[in-house]
């Protein structure tokens, strides 16, 4: 959890309603500047006051949000690969960029590997003349 | 006898270090102190002083008068701190302290932890922004990958380029030491910053190309961005 004059602090910054759903959600009263939205409609906020390692954080769209949902976009930023989210400092968007996929593990969408090349081997295929 | 300061004082005339190295910025390599250190000190001729009267002679340390022991603990302490359980209280004082002191854990996913730009996660398979793949299936790669993970399969294409037909990485079988993006020439096969790929079944992990492609379109945004950060040290 956290110490009890930050929570304090907190939540009387963000209010009883945000506060609960905070404690339903992440467990912990967190105050901090709304950076940007991704198009998954996952929040990213930021509050230097923090830590480092916790000064940044993802409000997923989800309620059971997965890590692999946040967008490679916003990957950087989170991580701390960037200084700057990509509202302000964009990076390439190539025109060949697909929509980002969170890990399909467990389900049907799940990856299945399958052979990229044409067979090699030619199995014999009996071929028998009919019987008059 | 090998010390320092007589390395320091050979072909060296004797200086104050308050007053005979001070940081310039224009030193002449004579000038030069040998200190051993990225800062350049110029050494610079000082007016002489007179040598130091030499010092007094020391006077006897004081030897340190032993405190008197303390009393060895008697069979009554013993029992009082037996019974009174004082180490037991004593550890729960630490516990109760440490329970109010901010933890310093990260909240995995909401918070993340701080990654490098050369972080070596899942790999990926880069276009050039044409759209066009990038590796030429020179199978560089696959000779230098020391877990043998990589198998690749080349034909010339219809339009005569040389490409893969068959590129399948067994991530059960990569160490991610990051020879393969360090040997490709072309920038095709990296390893992204996503480590996020764990999987509830071992077929998963047998990527192939396509697999790999779309690891490169999803990820190319921050694959780009972290190759630029790193462009002056290749």
């Amino acid at each position: 959890m956290s110490y009890p004059t930050r929570t304090i602090k907190n939540f009387l910054k963000i209010g009883p309603k945000e506060y609960l759903r905070q404690l339903l959600y992440i467990g912990d009263t967190k105050f901090g500047n709304l950076v940007g939205t991704d198009k998954y409609g996952n929040k990213y906020y930021e509050n230097k006051e923090e830590f480092f390692g916790r000064d940044r954080w993802v409000d997923y769209a989800e309620h059971y949000g997965d890590a692999s949902q946040i967008p490679s976009q916003w990957h950087a930023w989170i991580h701390k690969i960037k200084e700057h989210p990509p509202t302000s400092d964009p990076p390439p968007s190539p025109k060949y960029l697909s929509p980002h996929t969170e890990n399909f593990t467990g389900t049907r969408k799940a990856f299945r590997t399958y052979n990229t090349t044409a067979p090699k081997i030619l199995a014999w295929e009996p071929k028998v003349n009919r019987r008059e | 006898m090998f010390r320092l300061s007589n390395i320091a004082k050979r072909g060296i005339p004797r200086v104050s270090l308050a007053t005979g190295l001070r940081p310039t910025f224009y030193p002449l390599v004579s000038q030069i102190s040998r200190n051993f250190s990225n800062t350049l000190f110029q050494r610079y001729p000082i007016e002489q002083k007179p040598s130091p009267p030499p010092p007094p002679p020391q006077k006897p340390l004081k030897t340190v008068t032993a405190k008197p022991k303390a009393p060895a603990p008697t069979v009554l302490d013993y029992t009082a701190n037996l019974f009174l359980l004082t180490e037991i209280f004593r550890g729960m004082w630490l516990v109760l302290e440490q329970f109010f002191r901010p933890p310093y854990t990260i909240f995995y996913p909401y918070e993340k932890g701080p990654l490098s730009p050369r972080f070596r996660g899942e790999h990926a398979l880069r276009r050039y922004p044409t759209g066009e793949e990038r590796c030429i299936a020179c199978k560089l790669c696959e000779v230098v990958c020391p877990a043998l993970a990589i198998t690749i399969e080349a034909e010339a294409r219809d339009d005569g380029s040389r490409r893969t037909t068959r590129y399948d990485i067994d991530m059960t079988k990569c160490i991610y030491c990051g020879l393969c993006q360090e040997a490709c020439p072309v920038d095709a096969i990296v390893e992204g910053p996503n480590f996020e790929f764990s999987t509830e079944t071992r077929e998963e992990l047998l990527y192939n190309k396509e697999k790999l492609l779309a690891n490169g379109d999803k990820w190319e945004p921050e694959i780009a961005k972290n190759l630029e950060a790193n462009q002056y040290y290749v």
